[in-house]
């Protein structure tokens, strides 16, 4: 049975179990194939604002992460109400739902999100025994999110960036698991 | 309990002057268990706990674990205390003993993160400003204040020049960047447990070593 969802915002959890889906850069959602749940992808960032269309859900992995993440950065922003308005929590919100689709397609093994007092959802992620940071820095009063990205591997950095949100996951993705791509910075250059 | 007379300044002491790689600093945090300082997904200590919108990161508090204990961070200066003692001074000043609820409290156990020297001293991190990206420099400082001999800062240098601590640095962009990579630095090499904290050699402290007979 196929069924529109255009809002999963009020209801995500009861529509999540109903529905498969992941998520693109616009923080709107996609249907996406099941085998890419178990594999390195790289995000194909989808802009368009048409309705999606979902089904035969399967709850995935990734499906419960972001649950998980989501009820996170509302638990945290109650800590933070007295830095941040309810308004500062939609940006919040928009930018998770852009940068988290991005990071569960590195398959994490762990994921973790922390918002910072600098205007930022900082996230944690360990993937073997790779630690990697992700600091998605939401511009509160413009639409240029900046993010940086440390990425550290048996105690040595072998990768930082500092980007937009639409170059980082080129970056990160080609550093990873991809062919050469031309850093910007390279790993190179920050050994020490 | 009397002042530990131990990790104040002493007309003995000299700036320390020994490789300190193998040593860790111990920075106190204002979590109330262990449990609330680390990540239990990532086993990572959460950046809340390893600065506070009043402290900076740019300038970090710590002090070199060994002779100064992590008993010690119950020692809580009173306002008076923090007048007269929370500055910066000479190795080798002449400092009076605190002396209990005038100058300092005894307060209760404070949950701490380790960092070892070796880890973070020297290493570099990447911030972007004016579409540029710069280095920063991690620098461990020997910065005795009249409280505590064995207090170290965690520092910054771009180029030859170390980021000064001033308010208005704080609310740069460029210095959030910075201080973005420095959080990421700091919670990868942050632990909660040392289980063999070497000692320091009094050499590396003290002035003259006493005469041995």
């Amino acid at each position: 049975m196929k069924y529109e969802i255009e809002n999963l915002e009020e209801n995500w959890e009861s529509s999540a179990k109903q529905a498969k889906i992941t998520w693109n850069s616009a923080g709107s959602y996609t249907p996406i194939p099941s085998y890419l749940d178990t594999h390195n992808i790289h995000l194909n960032f989808n802009t368009s604002s048409a309705p999606m269309l979902y089904e035969e859900y399967q709850p995935g992995e990734n499906d419960r992460k972001f649950i998980r993440l989501e009820k996170a950065l509302k638990k945290q922003w109650q800590e933070f109400k007295d830095v941040y308005s309810k308004e500062d929590y939609e940006y919040f919100k928009q930018a998770m739902q852009q940068s988290v689709p991005l990071l569960l397609g590195l398959s994490p093994d762990k994921i973790s999100l922390q918002l910072s007092y600098d205007k930022s959802i900082f996230y944690t992620l360990i993937k073997n025994d790779i630690s990697i940071y992700f600091d998605h820095f939401v511009q509160l009063e413009d639409d240029m999110d900046e993010v940086i990205v440390s990425v550290y591997q048996k105690k040595e950095k072998i990768f930082s960036l500092s980007s937009s949100l639409e170059h980082i996951n080129l970056e990160i993705n080609q550093f990873l698991f991809g062919e050469p791509y031309p850093s910007l910075i390279s790993k190179n250059e920050l050994s020490c | 309990m009397s002042y530990p007379v131990k990790i104040l300044p002493n007309p003995n002491f000299k700036y320390i002057d020994c490789d300190c790689s193998s040593l860790y600093l111990v920075r106190s945090t204002t979590a109330n268990t262990e449990a609330d300082l680390i990540d239990p997904e990532t086993k990572k200590v959460y950046i809340k706990h390893i600065c506070s919108p009043k402290d900076n990161i740019i300038d970090l508090s710590t002090s070199l674990l060994g002779v100064f204990e992590t008993e010690h961070l119950k020692l809580e200066l009173t306002s008076h205390g923090l007048d007269k003692y929370n500055h910066e001074c000479s190795p080798d000043e002449k400092v009076a003993i605190p002396i209990l609820d005038e100058d300092y409290t005894q307060g209760k156990f404070k949950i701490c993160f380790f960092l070892k020297i070796g880890d973070i001293n020297k290493n570099f991190v990447d911030f972007r400003k004016e579409n540029m990206t710069h280095k920063a420099e991690c620098n461990i400082i020997h910065s005795p204040m009249r409280w505590n001999y064995w207090h170290f800062s965690v520092r910054w240098k771009v180029g030859e020049d170390i980021i000064p601590y001033e308010n208005e640095y704080r609310k740069k962009n460029w210095v959030q960047k910075l201080s973005s990579e420095s959080r990421s630095m700091i919670s990868e090499f942050g632990v909660i447990n040392v289980n063999e904290a070497n000692i320091i050699p009094e050499k590396c402290y003290m002035k003259k070593l006493p005469e041995i007979f």
